[in-house]
């Protein structure tokens, strides 16, 4: 897994995928539970599949049982393409990168 | 990796599976009227059939499609015991798996579609199973070949009888297509993404809602698993059948549904709804939203559905349930560990097959093999190191690694071996057809189908296997009267036999038919100018001529002669493999031709030799014994071993290598093919593991050099070819022979 650049957030590198799916949902898990809030950048995610949908989306249910913010940042091709494709635009919204504060209302949706 | 790279990788592994698919219903059909319990073999049959047409529907391969639809209704009811095994059932099926063998063909080529040629044939080969298939012919025989017909499953559209008097192809409408994949899809390689990706290919997807609800708990889920399912409304024009096609592959492990609106009756919409047991409200609004089907007409049914219920008249409702339930998976679905359970058998047998090979790039395998023959030889040289420095710590550790050594490289070399009995048993059809061609009785007889042999050899050993045996059917085997006549049973024999000897493989072709006349062979041979007349030639010699180039003793060509391909043409190609061939005949009884091969020749254990400063290398398993040169042999060719005449070979004059000639000599017995000679050398140097680097295509033309090695010390050390030592001494023998049978 990618090197985690400080508490809260979870920088992805490379697949996101069934191959890679366990470690990463292990990684999203541990942190999420670990810190008040997880910013997860997409920005290095070079491939996306089924799998890796299926984990954002646990991301993002785990995240509001807890009542925990979570944002996925880094609007990058392959992540818009695989959204589109699967019309998860708007259930999975994701962010450009950038130090923006992490607005509670929208996080915990 | 983008999609179209991917559908290509994925063509392409289709093309080789579909092949591999088409050797094993070959074998299995052939099988077929033998075997005393053939359910097993149907069955495999059937399965291959099934897999094909699955996978060509991936591919919107439609004409295979639809062949293999007929082929596979066929084998269907000779699986469930409606028609029985018969021969002419065989006979039709058997040109109906080379059809499919020409469309991969050209699959592969790039014709994605069919030729009219290939439609023609289809409809012809089709016609031929138009008897076997039910009373009522299915309208895909007759409409095969002229545009799109009915290709789902046969259950499939007896569940909707009107959409079977549809004429021509449906409008565009909009489809609803519901599909929960196996929760083992992702781990299998099947993303539901791509095949949702790939409906673009066939219409316009117009919504997809990704049901999530069915992802477990955090500490439950497993992220290898597919929990997400997929509700899509695609607007299209193309057939259902060609889009359940698209879903063949998968919709054994998971639930595909595809509601048209033209031919799905409310209650299949009902039976979708309600298979989501508790997030059926959720299926329901999705339906509603995207216009799929109407509250009114929702209500209507399900009210339908309950009086029927009430009524105790649940019987036609539960038929329609099984029917579409048997179509597109389990219709209940609790939860996802419950489909893991009970994961169908299909499935299994493909893990089995995954499990119990895999393939290989040949250059990688190549590069293995390469590699382990440097780490031969550079054990070897510390080895020689360690021996030289009287370390015996050191070379008895040595002598551990390089046991493993040797282990890895027999293991390495074994990854080349297969058994050639694959080879043998394509042969089956190849007599089976050419005997009927023939009008004769041939049976084939295959042994030593185990024995293994480099791919490489068997990949170049079919082309002059096949001339064998069509020339030892044609030319060999007598016609049933003649048979008669010489007191043999009606039914010829052809043996396939294969075994190991002293290095090589030996592959023998006989036939019990009438066998070389060895007198109009050397009539013929001294017709064409080949032998001077007079020359007295041993039978075996006379024998041989079969094999010179433009040589036939038949009485009349047959078309199975007349392919211009002849026994010269065998010959060559066993040459170039660097084998041999002879030919054993007993006039009257039978005839049998014999190939000897080089097992594989990556890397040898040879016999280090010196002469002068030159090191040469004889492969040890020619070798019979070493003796010292008897002091008075210096000016003779030949040499008293134990009261026999052993003709030697100087290795010194052979290769014109100067210097002063030692005071002892040694002589290197070999043997080859049953002939002893000796190569006189200087030195004995001792058993050495050597690996065969080619020598460049300018010294390609070197007689009795195979090949050239790096000693541990760096040196290089050339290779002596026996086989060709022995052969050239013979030739100059038998030269010697004509010229003074000539003189008298």
């Amino acid at each position: 897994v990618s090197a985690s650049t400080g508490p809260g957030v979870l920088e992805i590198i490379g697949e996101l995928t069934v191959q890679t799916a366990g470690e990463r949902k292990a990684a999203v898990m541990s942190l999420l539970e670990a810190s008040d809030g997880l910013d997860i950048v997409l920005d290095g995610v070079t491939e996306l599949d089924t799998a890796g949908l299926q984990l954002l989306l646990l991301a993002q249910r785990e995240a509001a049982q807890l009542g925990r913010p979570l944002r996925l940042l880094g609007a990058n091709p392959v992540v818009t393409d695989i959204l589109a494709i699967a019309q998860l635009s708007a259930v999975l919204g994701v962010h450009a990168s950038g130090p923006a504060p992490i607005a509670p209302e929208e996080a915990t949706r | 990796m983008s999609f179209e790279d991917e559908m290509r990788d994925a063509l392409a592994t289709f093309l080789v599976e579909g092949r591999e698919l088409l050797e094993d219903m070959e074998r299995a059909l052939l099988g077929l009227e033998i075997e005393e319990d053939p359910t097993e073999t149907v069955n495999a049959v059937f399965r291959a059939a099934h897999t094909m047409k699955g996978s060509s529907g991936l591919f919107g391969l439609d004409h295979m499609v639809r062949f293999t639809h007929v082929v596979e209704s066929v084998l269907d009811r000779l699986r469930t015991g409606e028609i029985g095994v018969t021969s002419d059932l065989i006979g039709a099926l058997l040109p109906c798996r080379d059809h499919l063998g020409v469309l991969m063909d050209s699959i592969a080529d790039g014709r994605l579609e069919e030729t009219p040629e290939q439609a023609e044939r289809a409809t012809g080969l089709l016609a031929t199973l138009n008897p076997y298939l039910q009373g009522n012919p299915e309208p895909a025989v007759t409409a095969a070949g002229s545009g799109p017909a009915r290709t789902g499953s046969d259950r499939a559209s007896d569940a909707r009888p009107a959409s079977g008097d549809r004429a021509g192809p449906p409008g565009r409408r909009n489809l609803h297509l519901s599909l929960r994949f196996g929760p083992e899809c992702l781990r299998d390689g099947m993303d539901p993404l791509s095949f949702i990706r790939y409906l673009s290919t066939l219409g316009e997807v117009v919504d997809v809602t990704t049901v999530t609800e069915l992802i477990p708990d955090a500490a439950q889920m497993d992220p290898e698993c597919c929990y997400l399912a997929f509700e899509v409304t695609l607007s299209s024009e193309a057939p259902i059948a060609a889009i359940e096609g698209v879903f063949e592959f998968v919709r054994e492990d998971g639930a595909i549904r595809i509601l048209d609106p033209d031919s799905s009756s409310m209650d299949d919409y009902v039976d979708l709804i309600e298979s989501f047991g508790e997030l059926s409200g959720r299926i329901e609004e999705i339906l509603l939203r995207t216009g799929a089907i109407q509250v009114d007409a929702l209500e209507s049914a399900r009210d339908a559905r309950q009086g029927r219920a009430a009524a105790g008249a649940g019987a036609s409702a539960t038929t329609a349930v099984g029917a579409v339930g048997r179509q597109a998976g389990p219709p209940q679905l609790e939860s996802p560990t419950a489909a893991a359970a009970g994961e169908p058998r299909a499935a299994a047998e493909t893990k089995v097959r995954e499990a119990r090979s895999i393939r290989i790039d040949a250059p990688r395998l190549d590069r293995l093999i390469d590699v382990v023959g440097e780490l031969v030889i550079a054990g070897a040289s510390a080895g020689l190191m360690a021996a030289h420095n009287r370390d015996e710590a050191l070379t008895v550790a040595l002598g551990e690694l390089m046991r493993l050594v040797e282990e890895v490289r027999d293991s390495a070399l074994q990854l080349r071996m297969v058994p050639i009995g694959s080879t043998f048993s394509r042969f089956q059809r190849v007599v089976r057809d050419v005997s009927a061609d023939l009008g004769k009785d041939v049976v084939l007889v295959i042994s030593g189908g185990d024995t293994e042999v480099d791919k490489a050899l068997v990949e170049q050993i079919g082309d002059p296997l096949m001339h064998l045996v069509r020339n030892s059917m044609d030319h060999g085997i007598e016609s049933a009267p003649l048979r008669a006549e010489r007191g043999k049973s009606a039914r010829g024999t052809l043996r396939l036999n294969a075994f190991h000897d002293s290095g090589s493989i030996v592959i023998e072709v006989s036939d019990d038919g009438g066998g070389i006349d060895s007198e109009r062979v050397l009539a013929k041979a001294i017709e064409r100018g080949l032998v001077e007349p007079g020359a007295s030639l041993s039978e075996q010699e006379v024998n041989g001529l079969v094999f010179e180039p433009g040589f036939s003793t038949a009485d009349a060509v047959s078309d199975l002669s007349g392919r211009g391909v002849g026994m010269d043409v065998v010959k060559r190609n066993v040459t170039a493999l660097r084998g041999t061939i002879d030919v054993e005949s007993r006039f009257g009884e039978g005839c049998t031709m014999r190939i000897r091969l080089p097992l594989t020749l990556a890397i040898i254990d040879g016999f280090l030799v010196a002469v002068g400063g030159a090191a040469f290398v004889v492969p040890l398993d020619r070798v019979i014994e070493c003796v010292e040169l008897p002091a008075d042999s210096h000016l003779r060719g030949c040499m008293d071993l134990r009261g026999e005449v052993l003709p030697f070979i100087r290795l010194r004059s052979l290769f014109a290598i100067t210097g002063e000639r030692p005071r002892r000599e040694n002589v290197v017995v070999v043997e080859y093919a049953g002939m002893k000679i000796g190569l006189v050398v200087d030195t004995l140097m001792g058993e050495f593991q050597t690996v065969i680097k080619p020598l460049g295509v300018l010294f390609g033309h070197v007689n009795g050099i195979g090949g050239s090695t790096i000693l541990g010390n760096g040196d290089v050390a050339l290779i002596i070819d026996v086989p060709m030592l022995v052969r050239h001494h013979g030739d100059r023998n038998a030269a010697n022979q004509l010229v003074t049978t000539t003189k008298e």
